[in-house]
């Protein structure tokens, strides 16, 4: 094996969340056979946060190229299927929808059909033509089929599980692949005085560890990237002033859903997370609008089962460190940002974090053009999301509460703006190629917050109005019968040996 | 007059020019609006003169941007001169030669795209693994298969056209009386209020539409009237002449750097075209080019519109902005332009959401087509002549300098979103221009080397016997020709 001049021969990781056993994982097994040494840094006394629990379906990517078994990764997780989000409440309250992943019915002469369906009057709810929403909403699950044509093959799907457990299963599989775990705290960190990179890391026990590349996973507290080289952060409170977050656990009771629930309150939003052995619980608030206690007592009093823990209370400032790479620290997870977890992005913008660190993987140069080119493209993300995020919260009809009425009256990003106008004015859909949320998405939140445009695009006016309509008939039609013939989601766990049989998987009723 | 900001409906279109602009877009609009949308056609004679400047290569793209018209390959190829294309192989540019395929993506073995392995191996040809490049060196053609295990697979191929016969065929394309036919001279553009109210003809007519589609030409008959101004970066001249096929022709256009700009040649059904570009300010440019008798001619700025749409109108193609035919770029953007229009054709008079969101990706498009195009003149061994100085002094977009850096310094494809060019694109001309990346992804490493020199010598050879099968283009064409004309009948 070649040694290049100024490759990275060490790299340390410091934090043992999601995201440094994440990075760990995926590091180790990308890296393997070359001479580099990976060291993770976690305290087994600072807890981690534990990001969202709910996935979106690139991370199957994740684990597929870390050539994880999937029923094996499900049993370690107590993981179950997710095919999207029921959203609660959002437009206005009483209403429900679901951001499935996957599209709306098929294209016509290169047209999304969603715009056939308004020329028709809107008569069935265009969900019906999405074989995500419909599967979910009867609480089924299959695996989406490889074959192109079919129908079944127009949903993807993602997983929610356990993180904390998915940390402890990555971390046996870094440990396999060679990465060496220190326990104990970071309690100094020596910059390089012609540099300013970080050189080295004293331990609480006196060990010295360094490394030429650092990836902070250390979480909000971003011990490399903003104690010990100060780069700052973007305050987003502006447009997402959610600052606090309660978690709670309970017992899985009824059907085991195939999606997670996020339910707009008057001070925030509440999530519930189906794993196969508990129901995760939480509410996202902003302080300014309703007290810890309040929060706490809200959450409670909606759990749909007894609980299983004490309520754990999180805070956070919504927004994004300045730099993600900054000198030879490269911030991922929380150390890099936080968005509220209503879209499942937490461990989404984890994934990418790694993936383009992989891609613009660098060497003992830190050449300048390398960071740029990683910070262009992990703002591009997070910006998209972040935007993506307070759709939800101003594509809405709801101004029952002070927090309602305050996103009423917030000017928007230009961006934003521009897409609901464009959206409102003839369904037209701002597109781009770099984001996690792609037009269905947008879609999917627009018309489930009753956004419905006042026309459509021209084109949908050219073919006969029954043709139109006896195509969508029996597109319905045959995605009705198909999802018959599928089977509940606890059915099917079961069937494909993704059972961890620790828990009510059939809820006690 | 509150006239055009309401929400009365678009009942009236009117199209001007008499060129491609005009007959794809008259086309498009009548096979995918409505019929209670009436169309009128205005052919301004003489707009149709810069269409040489559309260059003679259609991309891939034309393929589907035809069939959601309905119109399908047969119909095209069959009424009209295209011919199959798998690029252009440029000559005596800047001292490289290479042929810049339409290619799918290569291989990505590990995660590692496949070009690191070409340099991590110290090979610095990447032709050989191009099987639409080596199908172009000899001749050969065939439709690519979708069985990825073929190696054909990963071919792409666009279509040679002749823009003037292009732009008939497209109007034979346009549905019988659908049209309002429009013929004579504009003598005044009424404007009011920032939008044209009247179009009044020489003959004493006028025309009153909701909305006016620009596509005459350089010109911009519609669009300057609304005191939209071209920002010119240089001018060019250029004359096409045809001559008879020789039988040899290959399935690529040919383009070759000369001192005055560059010619190419371009295998058409029945003749060859050939496209001279040159500098008409070039000092003895005269001399040096003589224009034959019975060649289109032309004499265009190159540049754009700040904006393509201005209050209810809507530029399209050359009246919107002028590119250089070096590459597939002036047809790319014209296709763009059109599904661009097609996508935000406005529903009521008021078409403010509709011009900032057209505006917004005209602008994009243009200028990342704009990268592709002043990365072409980029290196040290071109012409010390004027029309080679006025290319390579056009600015360098930031994003130009960070694709081109990312390269050369480790390979990295910077992308943008929604680029009228592709990760392949780039990656031939910058192998072609003789750029190769300093650094290569270290995860190639991993990779057993002698695994690694099977893998790429058994590529090639696989290239290479695929081709070896192939029948060579001219013979593909008339048999393809023959099945379709027996199919007819």
């Amino acid at each position: 094996m070649t040694t290049h001049p100024g490759t990275i021969e060490k790299i340390c990781i410091v934090g043992g969340g999601t995201a440094g056993w994440m990075t760990a994982a995926a590091l180790s097994h990308k890296l393997r056979g070359l001479p580099v040494a990976i060291t993770l840094i976690e305290s087994d006394e600072i807890g981690t946060v534990g990001v969202g629990e709910a996935t979106l379906p690139a991370i199957r990517s994740f684990n597929s190229a870390l050539q994880i078994d999937e029923a094996a990764f499900m049993r370690a997780t107590e993981a179950t299927f997710k095919l999207g989000i029921e959203f609660r409440n959002w437009g206005r309250i009483g209403d429900r929808y679901i951001h499935p992943f996957g599209d709306y019915g098929q294209k016509i002469d290169g047209l999304p059909f969603y715009h056939y369906w308004h020329r028709l009057g809107q008569g069935e709810r265009l969900d019906e033509y999405c074989y995500g929403i419909m599967l979910a909403e009867q609480g089924k699950f299959r695996h989406p089929s490889a074959n192109e044509g079919d129908i079944e093959s127009t949903f993807g799907y993602a997983y929610q599980f356990d993180a904390t457990r998915y940390a402890a299963f990555l971390r046996q599989f870094s440990e396999a692949g060679g990465v060496r775990r220190v326990q104990g705290k970071v309690v100094e960190t020596s910059l390089d005085s012609v540099t300013g990179h970080v050189s080295h890391l004293k331990m609480d026990d006196g060990q010295q560890i360094d490394a030429d590349l650092f990836v902070d996973c250390s979480g909000f507290r971003g011990i490399l990237i903003e104690q010990a080289l100060h780069t700052g952060y973007d305050n987003w409170s502006q447009w997402l002033p959610c600052n606090r977050a309660i978690a709670v656990p309970c017992e899985s009771r009824g059907p085991l859903t195939p999606f997670t629930r996020a339910t707009a309150l008057e001070a925030g939003w509440q999530w519930r997370i189906p794993l196969q052995h508990r129901t995760g619980n939480g509410h996202v608030y902003c302080s300014d609008f309703i007290t810890d206690d309040e929060a706490a007592t809200r959450l409670l009093n909606n759990l749909d089962a007894p609980a299983l823990a004490a309520p754990r209370q999180l805070y956070f400032t919504t927004g994004r460190r300045r730099q993600f790479w900054n000198k030879n620290v490269v911030a991922i997870g929380l150390a890099a940002g936080f968005l509220e977890p209503l879209e499942s992005t937490s461990i989404h913008l984890i994934q990418e974090g790694i993936t383009e660190l992989l891609q613009i993987f660098p060497d003992k140069q830190f050449l300048a053009s390398d960071i740029e080119e990683y910070n262009r493209r992990m703002s591009l993300n997070i910006e998209r999301v972040r935007d993506f995020l307070l759709l939800h919260y101003v594509a809405t009809q709801r101004d029952d509460s002070e927090m309602w009425r305050y996103f009423r009256n917030m000017t928007l990003p230009d961006s934003l703006q521009e897409k609901i106008d464009a959206w409102l004015t003839r369904g037209h859909l701002v597109r781009y190629e770099f984001g996690v949320f792609l037009p269905p998405s947008w879609v999917a939140v627009l018309l489930g917050q009753n956004l419905i445009p006042r026309r459509h695009d021209l084109r949908a006016d050219k073919a006969m109005r029954d043709k139109i309509a006896e195509g969508a008939d029996a597109l319905r039609g045959r995605i009705r019968s198909s999802v018959e013939r599928a089977s509940g989601q606890a059915e099917y766990i079961k069937q494909v040996r993704a059972a961890s049989d620790t828990g009510p998987l059939m809820a006690k009723g | 007059m509150a006239l055009h900001k309401s929400d009365d409906n678009v009942k009236k279109i009117v199209v001007c020019g008499n060129g491609l602009a005009a007959q794809m877009t008259v086309c498009a609009l009548a096979r995918q609006l409505p019929d209670q949308i009436q169309l009128t056609w205005l052919r301004i004679a003489g707009s149709e003169q810069s269409d040489i400047f559309y260059g003679n290569t259609a991309p891939p793209a034309t393929y589907e941007f035809n069939l959601n018209l309905g119109i399908s390959e047969p119909e095209l190829l069959s009424g009209s001169e295209a011919s199959f294309s798998f690029g252009t192989r440029y000559q005596n540019w800047g001292g490289a030669a290479w042929t810049q395929c339409f290619q799918q993506p290569l291989p990505i073995i590990d995660g590692v795209l496949f070009h690191h392995y070409l340099s991590q191996q110290n090979i610095f040809e990447l032709e050989p693994f191009l099987v639409s490049a080596v199908a172009a060196q000899k001749g050969a053609f065939a439709h690519p298969p979708e069985d990825r295990r073929h190696a054909l697979s990963r071919a792409e191929y666009g279509y040679h056209i002749d823009p003037l016969d292009w732009g008939r065929f497209f109007e034979r394309m346009v549905p019988r009386d659908r049209v309002d036919i429009a013929a004579g001279e504009i003598a005044d553009i009424v404007v009011h209020d920032g939008d044209i109210e009247t179009v009044r003809l020489s003959d004493g007519r006028e025309l009153v539409a909701d909305l006016y589609v620009d596509g005459s030409g350089a010109g911009a008959v519609f669009l300057s009237s609304l005191g939209v101004v071209f920002k010119a970066e240089r001018r060019l001249a250029a004359h096409m002449q045809y001559r008879p096929l020789s039988g040899a022709e290959g399935v690529v256009r040919t383009l070759t750097g000369c001192d005055f700009g560059w010619v190419s040649d371009t295998p058409l059904q029945s003749h060859v075209a050939t496209l001279t570009v040159f500098d008409p300010q070039m000092p003895g440019q005269a001399a040096l080019i003589a224009v034959p008798e019975g060649a289109a001619v032309a004499e265009v700025p190159i540049g754009r519109h700040p904006i393509a749409w201005a209050g209810n109108c809507v530029a399209i193609g050359q009246a919107a902005g002028v590119v250089e035919p070096l590459t597939a770029a002036p047809v790319v953007l014209l296709i763009r332009d059109v599904d661009r229009l097609l996508s935000l054709l406005p529903n009521t008079r008021d078409m403010r959401v509709e011009s900032r969101e057209f505006n917004r990706q005209y602008d994009e498009d243009y200028r990342n087509a704009g990268l592709f195009h002043r990365a072409f003149y980029e290196g040290h061994a071109f012409p010390d002549t004027s029309y080679w100085r006025a290319a390579r002094a056009q600015p360098i977009d930031e994003r130009l300098s960070a694709k081109l850096a990312q390269f050369e310094s480790r390979g990295l494809h910077v992308a943008y979103d929604l680029e009228p060019f592709t990760q392949e694109d780039w990656l031939i001309l910058s192998y072609g221009m003789g750029r190769r990346p300093g650094r290569y992804d270290r995860i190639a490493d991993r990779a057993d080397r002698d695994r690694v020199r099977q893998f790429l010598s058994g590529m090639r050879q696989d290239i290479e016997r695929c081709v070896s099968a192939m029948p060579n283009h001219t013979d593909y064409m008339q048999n393809f020709m023959r099945y379709l004309r027996q199919q007819e009948t």
